[in-house]
C-alpha cells in the first residue's frame, strides 16, 4: 500500500473534516470509563486473560508524571518540580503497584514491551530508571531480547550524551525525542528552549549505540509558527532523518488546559496557516521518503512500522501504533491506562490519592469499563480501519459471527460522504481507506463509534476531544 | 457461518421445538410420545458461570441434557485433587454414571452461562419401557458416554492428547450441525489442562506449536482448524469419537 498523497486538493477536505474526535488509542475511549469499575473487575479480566488457550504477552506502561519545567502547550497529566526527592517518593509506591499487578498474572505471561511515558520519564536519573527496570524484571518474566521492545520518551534537555549511552546499554531500544519545533521564537512561546545540539547529541549517542528505532515528535499549530518557520524545522528533521516522525496537532483549549492560558491567542497561527503547515509537512516528509502510517505518524520504508503497514501487521494501542502482536497492557503510575482482556481501567491522577491507595494495598484504579460484545466488535473494526485500512464484510462477519450488512446497516448508510470525497473506496466485498483517506482515519472510524455523537460534541464550548486534524 | 456458542436453545423451549431434538433423547419419537417425554422434563433457569447443577455424593434423581453452553463434571480423588472427567456440549447427557450407585459420583458445574433440561430418571425408565425408540436412544447415548471415557483412559503423549481433544470436540460439534473447523474453546485453559492431565502452560505451549506448524489458528477463544489431516495424523490412535 503506497501512501503518497497529492496535497494540493487537501485543504477543503481538511476544513470539512476538522471536527473534534477521539484518537482511538482505545475503543471505547476513556470518556466511557466509569467509577464503578474497580480492582475486582481488574482481577476478573486478569484471570480471564490467563485462562485463554494462548494468553497474550504482556506489556507495561510506566507513567512518570514529573517535569522540571512547564511546556505551555502540554495537556498531559504532570507535576512541575525541581525536587528530585519527589521522584524518589513516587518510585516507592510505583514499585508496590508493579508488584501488585504482577501477582495476578500466570508464570508463562512473558513481558514483551516496556514503555516509559510522562510527564518526563527522563526526569528520573539513569540510576533511578535502572532501578525501575530491575523491579519490573524481578516482578515479571521478560521475553527474549530479540522480541523485547523497551521504549522511552526523551526530553533532550534532561539527558546528556553519556546518559543516553547508558540508557541504550540498559536495554532501551526505542527512543522518541521530544523536539516539537526547532525555531527559537516558537520555543520561547511554548517555554521549551532546547538547542539543536542537545537534540543531535542524544540522537547521535543513540545511533552510536545501535538503538533500533529513533522517533522525533514535532507539533504543528504552535504559537509563533508559520509555514515558513516550520519549513526550516522540517529541513532539520529531514536532515536528521529519524526512523519515525510523529507530527502532532496542537489543540489550543485554554478553557480546559490551564498551562495553555500562558500562550497568547494572537500568536496561534490562523486556521489557513495551520492547514498550510500541515499539508506542507505531509508533502515534504513524503518527498523525503517517509511513508504516512496514519494518525500523525510517518516512518521510513525500512522501519518496522512501514513494513508492518505494507504486510498487514500493524497494531494500535495506547501508545499509538505498534508492530507487536496484541498484548495485554498493564499501566502503572498516576493516570496510567491498563487494557487487560475485555477491561480497560485508568489509575487516579493525583499523586496523593495514588499513594494512599497503594499504601492500603489496593490497585489505585479510578475508573474503567467492561467491554460489551458490541464494544469488542466495534473495537476490532476500528482497529482494522486504523491499521489495515481495509475491511472485508464477509471475513469480518465470519470472524465475529455477524452479518456485516445487517449489523452495521445504519453505519454503512452514512459512508457516502467519505466515498464521494474519495477517503474510502466501497465495493460489494468491503471498503478500503484510500491514501488520502489515511489522513482522515479518525473521521472514518468515528462512523462506527456507537458512543460518538458528532452534533453534541461539535457544539460544546469545552470540547472533550481534540480536533481530528 | 454459525459457531456453537451462538446457536442457543432458549430454556423455555419444549423438546418438540428444540433444535437439539435430533441428537438428544427425542430421536424417533412421534408427537404424542414427545408430549409424554416433555411432561417428565423440567427446564431450569440458566446457570451462571461456575454454578453447580449437582454435587458429588448427592442423591441421584435426574439425568441432565445440556440445552446451551457447556458443563464440566468434576470428581475429587482420594488425595483431594479435582479432576475434570468430561465437558458436556449441547445435546449431550450427563449424570448417567449416577444410575448404578444411585448417587452422583461427580459434581456438574457450568462454564459460562449455560442451561440444562433435567429428566427424572424413574419416570424416564418407565416411559422408556413403553416407548422402544426412546429406549433405543437412551441406550445409544449411554454407550457413547462409556466409549468416550474408555478412550480417554489410554496413555498418550501430551501433543497427541491435545490433538485428540480438539478432534473430539470438532466431531461432537459436527454431529450437532455446527462447523467442525471452528470451535469456541469456552473452557478456561486450566480446565483443559486438568482434563488432559497436563500443566496449563503446556496446553498453551502446544497450542502455539500447533499454530506455528500451521495445524490451527487461535484468536482469543476462537479455534480454527487449518489442517484436519495433519491434526488427525498427530492424534494417531487418540480418541476422535
Amino acid at each position: 500500500m503506497k501512501t503518497q498523497v497529492a496535497t494540493k486538493d487537501l485543504a477543503p477536505l481538511l476544513n470539512k473534516y476538522d471536527v473534534y474526535g477521539p484518537r482511538y488509542t482505545s475503543y471505547p475511549t476513556a470518556l466511557q470509563f466509569n467509577d464503578a469499575f474497580g480492582e475486582a473487575d481488574y482481577r476478573h479480566h486478569a484471570q480471564s486473560s490467563n485462562e485463554l488457550p494462548v494468553p497474550k504477552p504482556l506489556s507495561i506502561y510506566v507513567h512518570i508524571p514529573f517535569c522540571k519545567s512547564l511546556c505551555y502547550y502540554c495537556g498531559c497529566n504532570k507535576i512541575i518540580t525541581h525536587k528530585q526527592q519527589a521522584g524518589i517518593n513516587y518510585l516507592d509506591y510505583l514499585y508496590r503497584e508493579i508488584e501488585q499487578h504482577a501477582k495476578y498474572y500466570a508464570d508463562d505471561r512473558l513481558l514483551q514491551q516496556i514503555h516509559f511515558g510522562g510527564g518526563t520519564p527522563t526526569f528520573l536519573s539513569t540510576a533511578q530508571l535502572r532501578e525501575v527496570m530491575e523491579v519490573i524484571a524481578q516482578s515479571f518474566h521478560l521475553g527474549l531480547p530479540d522480541s523485547l521492545e523497551i521504549g522511552i520518551e526523551i526530553d533532550p534537555r534532561t539527558v546528556t550524551r553519556d546518559e543516553m549511552t547508558e540508557l541504550v546499554k540498559m536495554g532501551f531500544n526505542r527512543v522518541s525525542i521530544g523536539v516539537q519545533d526547532f525555531d527559537p521564537n516558537v520555543q520561547k512561546a511554548i517555554n521549551r528552549i532546547q538547542s539543536k545540539e542537545q537534540v543531535e547529541n542524544v540522537i547521535q549517542s543513540a545511533r552510536d549505540n545501535q538503538v533500533d528505532s529513533i522517533s522525533i515528535d514535532i507539533i504543528y499549530g504552535l504559537p509563533k509558527q508559520s509555514q515558513e518557520s516550520f519549513s526550516r524545522t522540517l529541513d532539520e528533521v529531514i536532515r536528521i532523518l529519524p526512523d519515525r516522525i510523529a507530527l502532532y496537532n496542537y489543540a489550543h483549549m485554554p478553557q480546559r488546559i490551564a498551562a495553555q492560558r500562558l500562550i497568547h491567542s494572537n500568536d496561534i497561527p490562523s486556521t489557513e496557516e495551520k492547514l498550510a503547515i500541515f499539508t506542507d509537512s505531509i508533502r515534504r516528509l513524503t518527498e523525503a521518503g517517509y511513508i504516512y502510517i496514519g494518525m500523525d505518524h510517518f516512518a521510513l520504508p525500512t522501519d518496522s512500522l512501514a513494513i508492518a503497514l505494507e504486510n498487514g501487521g500493524l497494531q494500535r494501542n495506547f501508545q499509538g501504533y505498534s508492530t507487536h502482536a496484541e498484548c495485554d497492557v498493564i499501566g502503572v503510575g498516576v493516570s496510567a491506562i491498563s487494557r487487560i482482556n475485555d477491561g480497560y481501567s485508568q489509575n487516579v491522577t493525583e499523586v496523593s490519592k495514588y499513594k494512599d491507595l497503594v499504601e492500603k494495598g489496593v490497585l489505585p484504579i479510578k475508573k474503567g469499563v467492561n467491554l460489551t460484545p458490541d464494544d469488542r466488535i466495534r473495537a476490532d473494526l476500528i482497529q482494522q480501519i486504523m491499521c489495515d485500512g481495509m475491511v472485508s464484510y464477509s471475513d469480518f462477519g465470519a470472524e465475529h459471527d455477524i452479518f456485516f450488512h445487517r449489523y452495521f446497516s445504519e453505519e454503512l448508510g452514512c459512508l457516502s460522504d467519505l466515498e464521494k470525497d474519495e477517503l474510502i473506496a466501497i465495493s460489494d466485498e468491503g471498503f478500503s481507506v484510500t491514501p488520502k483517506g489515511r489522513i482522515f482515519l479518525r473521521n472514518i472510524a468515528m462512523k462506527f463509534d456507537a458512543y460518538f455523537n458528532q452534533t453534541t460534541l461539535q457544539n460544546t464550548d469545552q470540547p472533550r476531544y481534540s480536533k481530528t486534524l | 457461518m454459525t459457531t456453537q456458542n451462538q446457536a442457543v436453545s432458549p430454556s423455555f423451549l419444549k423438546c418438540s421445538q428444540c433444535a437439539l431434538g435430533k441428537l438428544c433423547l427425542p430421536v424417533g419419537l412421534d408427537s404424542k410420545d414427545m408430549a409424554e417425554l416433555e411432561s417428565i422434563i423440567d427446564t431450569s433457569h440458566p446457570y451462571k458461570d461456575n454454578e453447580s447443577v449437582y454435587m458429588a455424593e448427592q442423591k441421584f434423581d435426574r439425568i441432565f441434557a445440556v440445552k446451551s453452553g457447556i458443563f464440566k463434571t468434576v470428581v475429587i480423588d482420594a488425595s483431594g485433587n479435582e479432576h475434570i472427567v468430561g465437558f458436556h456440549l449441547p445435546g449431550e447427557l450427563f449424570g448417567l454414571d449416577a444410575i448404578y450407585p444411585q448417587k452422583y459420583i461427580s459434581s456438574a458445574i457450568s462454564l459460562g452461562t449455560s442451561s440444562v433440561c433435567g429428566i427424572n430418571y424413574n419416570e424416564l425408565e418407565s416411559l422408556a419401557t413403553k416407548l422402544p425408540s426412546l429406549q433405543r436412544q437412551l441406550f445409544s447415548l449411554m454407550s457413547k458416554e462409556v466409549h468416550t471415557s474408555q478412550a480417554l483412559a489410554v496413555e498418550h503423549s501430551a501433543d497427541q492428547k491435545l490433538a485428540g481433544f480438539i478432534l473430539a470436540l470438532s466431531n461432537r460439534y459436527k454431529q450437532r450441525g455446527y462447523s467442525d473447523t471452528r470451535i469456541n474453546l469456552m473452557m478456561p485453559r486450566r480446565d483443559i489442562a486438568n482434563h488432559l492431565n497436563m500443566a496449563a502452560e503446556t496446553v498453551s505451549r502446544l497450542f502455539k506449536r500447533f499454530q506455528n506448524d500451521g495445524l490451527l489458528e487461535i484468536k482469543r477463544t476462537d479455534l480454527c482448524i487449518l489442517d484436519m489431516d495433519a491434526l488427525k495424523l498427530l492424534a494417531g490412535c487418540a480418541s476422535t469419537k
